[in-house]
């Protein structure tokens, strides 16, 4: 659970909005990156890694599910990733899984992922670490700093969350005298927000980079110049 | 016959796909004139499709020549796609649009058809086919049979001259087979519209097709001919291919000296025998 | 999958919230979330989910679905709320109550509306090419469904998934999904052929149709 499944209502204006904004920024600088590739291709791609990455979060192993990001950035390669995420996040808002307000912020999220999982796979493909090393390291990597941008989120949510749960009637009454914490209504825990998210997120990447390094290894053997053609970060062609 | 109506020429083509799979297409020229009704045979793997995406220039030819309306579909197919209709062998992943409407609609406004003229023709076409009812439908909510209907529509909704159909009636029960076949026997009545076809079912093969060519497994064209011809005078065993019920009865009773006309006909036959 | 089953509703449903224009319950939904997001008290939120479940009921929508999708985030928000010290049912209650009004009304969009139908509004304000991408992925979901499902019958036949042996299992999985990979590529191949013969422009329209 690298990604946040945050609901709307919970994060301030400035943040989600500021989210949408460079989500906005991120998806125009991959579209005109992308444009090396024929226009019906790139968008076949796109779409179909966006609906296969949608089908495969829907595998569970409960309370795991699968989450091809990082696999899907390795073989889609930096540009088409990035707008794979977004169409992902707005999938999950509109089938009422992510909130609709954070469908930015989790497109950073999930790209960060994916780009980082790229990179960290080319560099370690590059000094000719074995593929299922990479593969594995790459995920950990990958959803290990896409868990900290989410943590990074609510931290920087977490005035404006504490300001509501300080059920805001009890404020505006102007009762004289410091609020002792319980009547205030409490505050995030930052600390145990962290070892919860970190921690189980642990075992999660765990699971995720067996499953990807099992991934790749296959489509290798079956398909050998898929791999290698993410390796230099080109698209399939006919 | 002049050059313009010979609408696809085909000679000595070579394809190897990325895998390293070699499709030998060379043996008898591949030639289709205006008008004609044409079905490549073959059994599974033989390169049917392979030849069909090289007419619509989806494949560049690794040695050979391919002509299409006098151009080279794999460099100009923007020259020469308003003139080609295709179905392909899985209709499912040819429809796009998200309603059948804007489906049919699809191909004629990336051609540049005013948005008025397209709904005309979208409507001709929901009717031709009968299936103004799936209008407003979301494609995974149709059966095999309507799917085929509906990629049929969007093929020929901007008037193509050149039909290229990959397997049309494959996994469609026998009434819409019967509407299908029907339909394009009437549309190539009304329009002497060009068509090529690839089927497997050796009964279709008649009502579909005038000419056919016979593929060897490995791909090379071995045989070209009437129809009628390639059931009654080819060994078509050897091609995985078996003659329709009553071809091969025919030839039966030719053998025990009934000396009946080589026809594939139900209705001649049955008079000629009724008479006797 | 919820997808499925949220598009099947949305397509086969006949009330007047299936028959309002998408563009005008995206409007509207805008304002609900303006709404809630600007008066963050507990009346507010209590009133507006109220009044969407009231409505939900008058549409004769299913309200089980619409729990179970409306619960969904209430999951996430807890996990939130473990982290929270000193925990008060006062302090909880707006954001219960607010992220339940706010899920409560983008399901109800849902429940209503096609995915196309979606698309095409949001397509006024986006950019064609990212609607253009969200059409092909919803077709895609579609078709790619089938192969993912071969994929988990030949899981369960063959090896299938237990956590008695976790390395196999984990490894079937990976397998199972590089398969479903391919087929991915493969067909994006082939949908790719399809459009250029069908002259694909890089935008999908969406034509209004005669009244
Ligand atoms: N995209 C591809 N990549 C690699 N090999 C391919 C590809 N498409 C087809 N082939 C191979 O080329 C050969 C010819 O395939 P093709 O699809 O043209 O046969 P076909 O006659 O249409 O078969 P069918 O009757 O099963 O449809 C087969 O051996 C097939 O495995
Ligand atoms: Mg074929």
């Amino acid at each position: 659970m690298s990604h946040i499944h945050l609901p709307d209502g919970v994060l301030p204006l400035w943040l989600w909005a500021g989210g949408y904004l460079v989500a906005a920024l991120l998806l125009a600088l991959a579209w005109r990156w992308g444009r090396r590739e024929t226009d019906a291709k790139r968008f076949a791609l796109l779409g179909i890694f966006a609906a296969m990455m949608l089908l495969v979060m829907s595998i569970e192993i409960p309370p795991y599910h699968a989450n091809l990001s990082v696999v899907t950035g390795i073989i889609l390669g930096p540009a088409l990733a990035v707008l794979a995420a977004w169409i992902v996040n707005v999938f999950l808002s509109f089938m009422g899984h992510g909130g609709v307000t954070v469908a930015g912020l989790n497109t950073l999220v999930i790209a960060i992922e994916m780009l980082s999982g790229y990179a960290v796979f080319h560099l370690l493909r590059r000094v000719r670490v074995p593929l299922a090393v990479a593969g594995f390291l790459a995920v950990i990597i990958g959803l290990g700093l896409g868990t900290g941008a989410s943590y990074g989120i609510i931290v920087a949510g977490a005035p404006t969350i504490n300001a509501s749960l300080r059920a805001p009637e009890t404020t505006h009454e102007h009762e004289p005298g410091p609020l002792t914490d319980a009547a205030q209504g409490g505050h995030l825990d930052l600390h145990r927000l962290a070892i919860l998210m970190f921690g189980f997120g642990a075992i999660g990447w765990i699971l995720e980079g067996i499953i990807s390094a099992a991934i790749l290894v296959a489509l290798n053997r079956v398909y050998p110049d898929l791999v290698i053609r993410a390796e230099t970060a080109r698209i399939p062609e006919s | 016959m002049t050059a313009d109506d010979i609408i696809v020429e085909i000679h000595c083509l070579e394809h190897t796909y990325t895998g390293g799979v070699r499709v030998d297409l060379c043996g008898t020229d591949f030639r289709v004139t205006r008008g004609q009704r044409v079905a490549v045979l073959g059994p599974n793997g033989s390169g049917k499709s392979t030849l069909l995406k090289h007419i619509l220039g989806i494949l560049q030819p690794t040695k050979g020549k391919v002509v299409v309306f006098g151009e080279d579909p794999a460099r100009h197919y923007n020259h020469v796609r308003q003139k080609i209709g295709a179905v392909m062998q899985n209709a499912d992943e040819q429809l796009i649009g998200p309603t059948v409407f804007d489906d049919i609609a699809f191909a004629p406004l990336n051609f540049g058809f005013s948005r008025e003229e397209t709904r005309t023709r979208v409507e001709e076409m929901l009717h031709a086919l009968d299936i103004g009812h799936l209008r407003e439908r979301l494609p995974h909510y149709l059966s095999g049979g309507e799917k085929r209907k509906v990629a049929l529509a969007g093929a020929l909704v901007f008037g193509p001259e050149l039909l290229i159909l990959d397997e049309p009636l494959e996994g469609v029960d026998y009434t819409s087979r019967q509407e299908i076949t029907a339909f394009l026997h009437k549309l190539h009545a009304d329009t002497g519209m060009t068509m090529i076809s690839t089927m497997h079912d050796m009964d279709l093969v008649c009502d579909l097709a005038d000419e056919g060519y016979i593929m060897q497994s490995g791909g090379r064209i071995d045989l070209h001919g009437r129809i009628v011809d390639l059931f009654f005078h080819h060994d078509l065993a050897q091609y995985n291919l078996a003659p329709p019920p009553l071809a091969q009865l025919v030839t039966r009773l030719n053998a025990h000296g009934l000396h009946l006309p080589l026809t594939l006909d139900v209705e001649v036959l049955a008079e000629v025998l009724g008479r006797r | 999958m919820n997808l499925y089953h949220i598009d099947y509703l949305a397509v086969s449903g006949t009330s007047g919230l299936h028959r309002t224009p998408a563009g005008v319950k995206l409007c509207v939904l805008a304002g609900v979330i303006a709404v809630l997001l600007t008066w963050r008290t507990v009346p507010v939120a209590f009133s507006t989910l109220g009044a969407l479940w009231l409505l939900a009921a008058f549409e004769d929508l299913p309200l089980r679905t619409l729990l179970a999708l409306v619960s969904y985030p209430l999951v996430f928000l807890a996990v939130l709320l473990i982290s929270v010290q000193h925990l008060t049912v006062a302090g909880a209650l707006p954001l219960v109550l607010r992220v339940l009004a706010l899920t409560s009304a983008v399901v109800l969009l849902l429940l209503t509306t096609t995915y196309p139908a979606i698309f095409s509004a949001l397509g006024r304000v986006l950019p064609s090419g990212l609607v253009t991408a969200l059409f092909f992925t919803y077709r895609a979901l579609f078709i790619l469904s089938g192969s993912l499902d071969n994929a988990r019958t030949a899981l369960h036949l063959r090896a299938g998934l237990s956590w008695r042996h976790p390395a196999a299992t984990l490894r079937n999985l990976g397998t199972a999904l590089a398969h479903v990979l391919v087929e991915a590529i493969e067909l994006s191949q082939r949908m790719a052929e399809n459009l250029t013969v069908r002259g694909f422009d890089n935008r999908i329209y969406t034509l209004e149709r005669r009244p």
